[in-house]
């Protein structure tokens, strides 16, 4: 055995374990929710083979339509206020003055990221009831009239996505104040004797360098809220009326609720299709705009 | 390698003592609705081993908030390769199983043990055992069952002067009441306690008002979706109204109704028994129940229930063996220590009549007019819970626009239309 073979040996069995799992738990299960999309199958008895019937079912199904537009909806909401308010948070932690309190502004916002999710839509769903909570309330000391947060479907919405874009923020601050401190400073010094004020420093010289942290995070956000469940489905249970259900909770639904296995994993494979081909179209457009120094 | 040898002999000397000694293994499925009630499932099965010693159970608790996730989480296990001998499940669950041939009538087993099962028979409500009943073939023998009444608490009764409801009150009555018991105590403009609380759902909340009306959501075998009916879009409005125009019940989503209740916020609320646990436990006793109140006076009553049942799986290899343990579980000495009492499913009312009315059983918890619980089954006519094979299907579809039209988001009769559709297109398409 050749030192190279060795070395390729050792190499691979350190992957080994993580490829393993990717294979049994990743891969194998994708490709299987390919394969049972073209059947139909209840769980309890075996699965029959139906060709593309589960795909034309699509084109005829309203809830399809309906829980898409609310994703839509969602991954619209969630990721243009994390990527605003992430940046906002980032860049106020990052002034000079508050230096000495950034470490513990930093675990402060990203302290939810670590919580379950569902413990996380239960105490907002304290917080937001209608009546008893502590959000109308302090609301309503000011003068702000009742708002039903959890039971229209107008507020409903917003609810989630106050409560996602909570949940996620720490993440995308911790990822901007990765990013703002790789900006070297002689830049802004270089800047500053040229006479450009803070503005013009922030808009000409941070925000440019820091687009590829906007592309990574636009992908990841992208990719997540494209996938929101726990939050509606904890939080206000999709309604009212549907008008907070996804289509992870569709999917969910139509596989473990109502046992057309076949069927969701129709659904699993076009919004996986939707994700896939927008991730494309997003490294495609990012060499219009993303600059790597 | 040598190892493996030795595993091998022990598990074929097993294989071949098993079946030499005529050991059989029976595999149940039960819906272990709160951690506690294992001990007692555990002593029964027990007891069943030490009565034929030939049997050995081999049980599975399927954990689950209600009837409908226990099924979801059944399903997986089923889809996992499980195959279990009888599992325990409730009518809506039935027809489900039935739908996919996978549970077998009983019919032949009960007419042959016709002598030992007539006291069983003899002790059960007929419609309890019609229900389980699909095309003249009974496939369960009855296990527990729930119908809908009302709650009450009496100290808020008491402290507001209000005479406690009687049989025959009247659903103007029932406003007249929640009228009464809602109160703004520091007139800040909001009430503080309310009359009543709505439950958007389906057997717990609006059936019950629909069976009041004299009507159903389903036409009588389960085929055609019957939620245009006027009748129908009237109860709807009528619930609307008890929150919008009546202002006597918060919009639902106020907060968790048994706390609330037992708190003084809601003076009633609509359940079957199953509030008894909780209360038993909080040591609560201000409570009491009356019948679900009549739409008006020239509409009689028509009592909304939902049994479960154990039933036997087609796939079972061991029939005989299952049918002893079914038979089991349906006797009285049995169900006295596992059905209703505080060790086991409190939750439910025991089918046997001798039980559910025994004042030593359901006497020593609340609340203490037990016994309309099993009257409303056998002095007024009884219809199970309208639940079409698709039932998972049919619930959500009903709950996403009961939802809507209690956040007075959709006017009563479009959600009763736009049901009507979904419904109807769904059970064309099967």
């Amino acid at each position: 055995m050749t030192l190279k073979q060795k070395e390729n040996i050792i190499g691979y069995s350190f992957v080994l374990p993580t490829l393993v799992g990717f294979f049994c738990f990743s891969l194998g299960p994708m490709l299987s929710v390919i394969v049972l999309s073209f059947f139909s199958w209840d769980l309890w008895t075996l699965p029959r083979f139906v060709g593309f019937n589960n795909y034309k079912a699509l084109l005829h199904d309203v809830h399809f339509l309906n829980t898409f537009k609310n994703t839509l909806i969602f991954v619209g909401g969630v990721v243009t206020l994390e990527i605003i308010v992430g940046l906002f948070i980032a860049v106020l932690i990052e002034q000079k003055r508050y230096r000495f309190l950034k470490s513990g502004f930093r675990t402060v916002y990203f302290f939810p990221y670590v919580i379950s999710s569902v413990a996380i839509a239960l105490v907002w769903h304290f917080l937001l009831n209608p009546d008893l909570g502590v959000i109308n309330y302090y609301l309503g000391k000011i003068g702000i009239p009742r708002i039903n947060w959890l039971f229209s479907s107008h507020w409903a919405r917003v609810s989630v996505i106050v409560v996602e874009v909570w949940k996620n923020i720490g993440f995308y601050v911790v990822v901007f104040l990765a990013g703002l401190q790789n900006i070297p400073k002689q830049l802004y010094e270089a800047a500053e004797v040229d006479g450009a004020n803070r503005r013009q420093q922030f808009f000409h010289i941070t925000l440019p360098l820091l687009s590829p942290t906007f592309f990574f995070l636009s992908v990841i956000g992208f990719i997540n809220a494209f996938q929101i469940f726990d939050t509606p489905f904890v939080l206000t249970r999709g309604g009212p009326g549907g008008a907070t259900r996804t289509i992870a909770v569709y999917i969910y639904e139509t596989g473990f609720r109502f046992f057309r296995m076949g069927y969701a994993a129709t659904l699993a494979c076009i919004l996986f299709a939707c994700i896939a081909l927008l991730t494309l179209v997003q490294f495609i457009v990012s060499r219009k705009w993303v600059f790597y120094r | 390698m040598r190892f493996s040898k030795i595993g091998l002999l022990v598990l074929s000397l097993a294989v071949i003592g098993s079946v030499a000694f005529g050991v059989t293994t029976v595999k149940f499925v039960f819906w272990l609705w709160a951690p506690e009630a294992l001990e007692g499932w555990k002593k029964t099965f027990e007891g069943f081993v030490a009565e034929n010693p030939g049997i050995q159970i081999d049980y599975i608790p399927v954990p689950g908030a209600t009837w409908g996730e226990y099924l979801d989480k059944v399903s997986a296990m089923i889809a996992g390769g499980e195959r279990p001998d009888a599992m325990w499940v409730a009518t809506e669950g039935m027809r489900f199983l039935l739908a996919k041939n996978l549970i077998r009538p009983l019919n032949d087993y009960i007419e042959r043990d016709k002598a030992e099962l007539q006291e069983f028979f003899d002790d059960v409500a007929p419609a309890l055992r019609d229900a389980m009943t699909f095309d003249g073939k009974i496939y369960a023998l009855p296990y527990s069952w729930n119908n809908m009444v009302i709650w009450y608490n009496t100290k808020m009764f008491d402290e507001l002067g209000i005479p406690y409801p009687t049989e025959n009150w009247t659903r103007e009555d029932f406003i007249a009441i929640a009228k009464k018991l809602t109160v703004d105590k520091d007139n800040d403009g909001k009430p503080d306690q309310y009359g009543f609380a709505i439950e958007p759902a389906y057997f717990g909340g609006t059936i019950p008002w629909i069976f009041a009306r004299g009507t159903s959501l389903f036409n009588e075998d389960l085929t055609k979706s019957n939620a245009n009916d006027p009748r129908v879009i009237e109860v709807m409005q009528f619930l609307q109204d008890l929150i919008y125009k009546e202002k006597v019940a918060p919009i639902p989503g106020y907060g968790p109704t048994f706390e609330l209740f037992m708190a003084g916020k809601i003076g009633m609320f609509a359940a079957g028994r199953w509030p008894v646990v909780t209360f038993v436990q909080a040591g609560f006793k201000d409570c009491d129940i009356q019948y679900w109140p009549l739409w008006d006076k020239d509409t009689p009553r028509l009592t909304l229930f939902g049994v479960d049942g154990i039933v036997l799986f087609t796939t079972s290899q061991h029939p005989e063996e299952t049918w002893k343990l079914i038979k089991y579980l349906a006797r009285k000495d049995v169900q006295a220590k596992l059905v209703g009492t505080l060790e086991s499913p409190v939750s439910n009312i025991p089918v046997r009549r001798s039980l559910a009315t025994s004042e030593e059983l359901m006497g020593a918890l609340p609340p203490k007019h037990f016994k309309i619980f099993y009257d409303s089954i056998e002095k007024y006519p009884a219809k199970p819970v309208p639940a079409p094979i698709f039932f998972t299907q049919v619930e959500e579809i009903w709950l996403r626009y009961v939802s809507a039209i209690l956040a007075n988001e959709i006017s009563a009769q479009a959600g009763c239309l736009k049901a009507h559709q979904e419904f109807t297109s769904l059970l064309e398409e099967h």
